[in-house]
C-alpha cells in the first residue's frame, strides 16, 4: 500500500462552508479560486469514509492548514423549525483558536471570514467586528472575487496568479469538467473529482 | 489616469507632498486625505479604488503586519478585477530595516529612495510607462512555479483518487 503525501502546510486552504446543492457553485467557487491561486483546497470531504468522528478529522485538517475560508452566509434560522446550521461557526472558532494560540510561532493561522453583504453580521456574530469579513452577495463572482483579493495579500501566494475575472471566466469549464467526470463516476462524485476537474479547467496567469 | 496612494497613518506627510506634488504635474490623484469629515472611510476607498486606473503604495517598515493597510490592500485588489491596473510599490527607507514586498508586489518594480524628488520622478515615469511597472524576470519565474504547483496538484488529486475509500458519501455540512 503506498501512502499518499499530504499537501504541505504554507499550501493548504481549509474551506468551511456548506455541502449542499444550493450552495454548491459558491463551493465550488471557493475551490476554484484557491486552486488557481496555487493552494490546495482541503475540506472535511476528503476524508470521507475515514472511521474518525467528523470533528476530529476536520480539527486535524484545520491544524494541518495554514489558511483557512469560512463562509457564515448561511448561519441563518432555515425550514419549519427555523434552525440555523451551526457547524460553519464552531469550525471558524477553531481556526480562530490556532490564530490565537500559534501566533508568532513557525506554524500560524490565517483565517477569511465571509459574511452576507452589509451589516447584518454585525448582529448575529458581533464578534467578528474589527476582523474585517469579506462580504458576498451570494453570487459566483462575489465569491472568487473576494477570495482572490484575500489570498493576493496572503505570503505564500506566488505573484502573478489568474486574474479574479479569468477565474470566473473559466468557471463554466470546470464545472463542465467535474459534471463530466460525475457521470464517468456513475453519478458518485468524490473530492478527489472535484480537484481533477479543476486542474483540467483553471486558467494560467 | 487617476491614482489611487494607499498609505499607512505615519507616511501621512509624504503622503500629502507627494499627492500635492502630483497634482501639481496635472496628475488626477486622491487617498485617504481626501476623506470628507464625517464620510465612510471603507466606502470612501471602495469607491475610489474602483474608479483609479493604477494604485501607488508607500510602504514603511512593518507595512505588512499592518491590519489597516491591509483591509484598504484587499478593497483595492477587489478593484482590480482584471489584474491590469499599475501598482506602483514605494519602498521608504527607514534606516536599516529589511523591507519584504507584499505578496501581490512581488513582480513589480519597487521605487526605492529617500529623495522626494526621485521618487516623484520616478512615480510620474511610471504612472506614464505603466507597462514598466512589472519586473518581467521575476513574472517569468513565478508562472514557472505556479506551472509546478498546478502540477503538483494534479498529482495529489490523482493521489486521492487511486486511495481506497477516497469516494465515499457526500457529507453535509
Amino acid at each position: 500500500m503506498t501512502i499518499r503525501p499530504l499537501p504541505a502546510y504554507e499550501k493548504s486552504v481549509f474551506i468551511n462552508c456548506p455541502f449542499d446543492s444550493e450552495y454548491r457553485d459558491l463551493l465550488l467557487a471557493n475551490v476554484f479560486s484557491v486552486f488557481a491561486h496555487g493552494f490546495v483546497p482541503r475540506t472535511a470531504r476528503e476524508t470521507e469514509g475515514n472511521p474518525e468522528p467528523r470533528f476530529s478529522r476536520i480539527l486535524a485538517t484545520i491544524a494541518a492548514s495554514k489558511y483557512s475560508i469560512h463562509d457564515l452566509s448561511r448561519s441563518r434560522g432555515e425550514g419549519d423549525e427555523n434552525l440555523a446550521r451551526l457547524n460553519m461557526p464552531l469550525e471558524l472558532g477553531m481556526a480562530a483558536a490556532f490564530r490565537f494560540e500559534r501566533e508568532n510561532s513557525d506554524r500560524p493561522h490565517r483565517w477569511l471570514a465571509l459574511v452576507p453583504e452589509g451589516y447584518a453580521y454585525q448582529s448575529f456574530v458581533s464578534d467578528l467586528s474589527g476582523f474585517d469579513p469579506a462580504r458576498h452577495d451570494g453570487s459566483v463572482s462575489s465569491i472568487i472575487r473576494e477570495v482572490s483579493a484575500w489570498l493576493r495579500t496572503q505570503d505564500d501566494v506566488l505573484d502573478p496568479v489568474p486574474s479574479a475575472r479569468n477565474i470566473l471566466e473559466s468557471f463554466p469549464s470546470f464545472r463542465n469538467e467535474l459534471a463530466n467526470l460525475r457521470i464517468e463516476a456513475l453519478e458518485k462524485e468524490t473530492w478527489a473529482d472535484v480537484l481533477l476537474a479543476a486542474s483540467k479547467s483553471v486558467p494560467r496567469p | 489616469m487617476r491614482v489611487f496612494i494607499s498609505f499607512a497613518h505615519d507616511d501621512t506627510n509624504l503622503a500629502a507632498q507627494l499627492e500635492a506634488a502630483l497634482r501639481r504635474n496635472n496628475i488626477d490623484v486622491w487617498s485617504a486625505l481626501d476623506i470628507a469629515p464625517g464620510e465612510d472611510v471603507t466606502q470612501a476607498i471602495d469607491k475610489k479604488s474602483a474608479s483609479a486606473d493604477g494604485y501607488v503604495f508607500l510602504l514603511g517598515p512593518g507595512a505588512s503586519e499592518n491590519p489597516q493597510l491591509r483591509a484598504e490592500w484587499r478593497s483595492l485588489l477587489r478593484n482590480d478585477w482584471e489584474s491590469k491596473k499599475p501598482l506602483i510599490p514605494v519602498i521608504l527607507l527607514h534606516g536599516d530595516v529589511d523591507h519584504d514586498l507584499p505578496p501581490f508586489l512581488r513582480n513589480r518594480r519597487a521605487i526605492f529612495t529617500t529623495n522626494f524628488d526621485d521618487l516623484l520622478h520616478e512615480v510620474r515615469y511610471l504612472i506614464e510607462h505603466p507597462t514598466e511597472t512589472v519586473d518581467h524576470t521575476h513574472e517569468q519565474q513565478s508562472k514557472a512555479e505556479w506551472e509546478k504547483r498546478r502540477n503538483e496538484l494534479k498529482e495529489y488529486a490523482l493521489s486521492l483518487k487511486q486511495e481506497d475509500g477516497a469516494g465515499g458519501q457526500a457529507e453535509t455540512q
